[in-house]
């Protein structure tokens, strides 16, 4: 499964998606797997990521959208 | 990495989701790199401003390996990546000569020797020197 996220940008957000070797099914599964838990996600890893990066201007909207 | 940044990762169905998380810390901390605007990427300095030769290089792919194998730890999650793991100290060890690739600025971003060294100098300051 190919999961694709783009568009990571000070005005952007995280897309996920899968191609023909993976299911929507799973797609979404991990999908929620990622993002449903709230701070146990993806949120706080971009929190790490940004106190390691002072002076980034990096922002990210939520959630991860699946197409 | 293009402009605007993007990029894909690969997992399988039965990938986990701190797999997941894992690569997604690998990359984006890519782009906080590029974003932070002090010298990682080669040829950019700034989002939206990518270069075609732009991108982490040996000392940016060995920061981004070394940090998220820091956020697994942080959330003692380092055993649920490791069998994904392509690690890259042992290849630096393993060679015969154990060349000092820390002055390459090259746009090497292979898991080889190259990385391997950048990986294990970070280790060696943030960890035993304690320099961050």
């Amino acid at each position: 499964m190919s999961v694709t996220f783009v568009g990571v940008t000070p005005k952007g957000y995280l897309k996920i998606g899968y191609d023909q070797n993976g299911t929507k099914a799973n797609a979404q599964a991990l999908y929620n797997a990622t993002t449903a838990t709230g701070r146990n996600g993806l949120d706080d890893a971009f929190d790490a990521m940004l106190g390691w990066f002072p002076g980034s201007t990096l922002k990210y909207l939520w959630p991860l959208r699946l197409f | 990495m293009g402009s605007p940044p993007n990029f894909t990762v690969q997992v399988d169905d039965n990938s986990s989701p701190w797999w997941l998380i894992f690569l997604v810390v690998s990359e984006v901390t890519e782009m906080f790199m590029l974003d932070q605007g002090i010298g990682w990427f080669s040829g950019s300095t700034k989002l939206g401003d990518v270069g075609s030769n732009g991108d982490e290089g040996t000392p940016g792919e060995a920061l981004s390996r070394y940090l998220s194998v820091q956020y697994m730890l942080q959330v003692g999650q380092l055993a649920s990546v490791t069998a994904n793991y392509q690690g890259v100290g042992n290849q630096w060890l393993s060679t015969s000569d154990r060349t000092n690739y820390l002055p390459d600025t090259n746009s090497d971003n292979n898991p080889d020797a190259r990385i391997g060294c950048c990986r294990m100098h970070k280790g060696h300051f943030w960890e035993a020197i304690g320099l961050n």
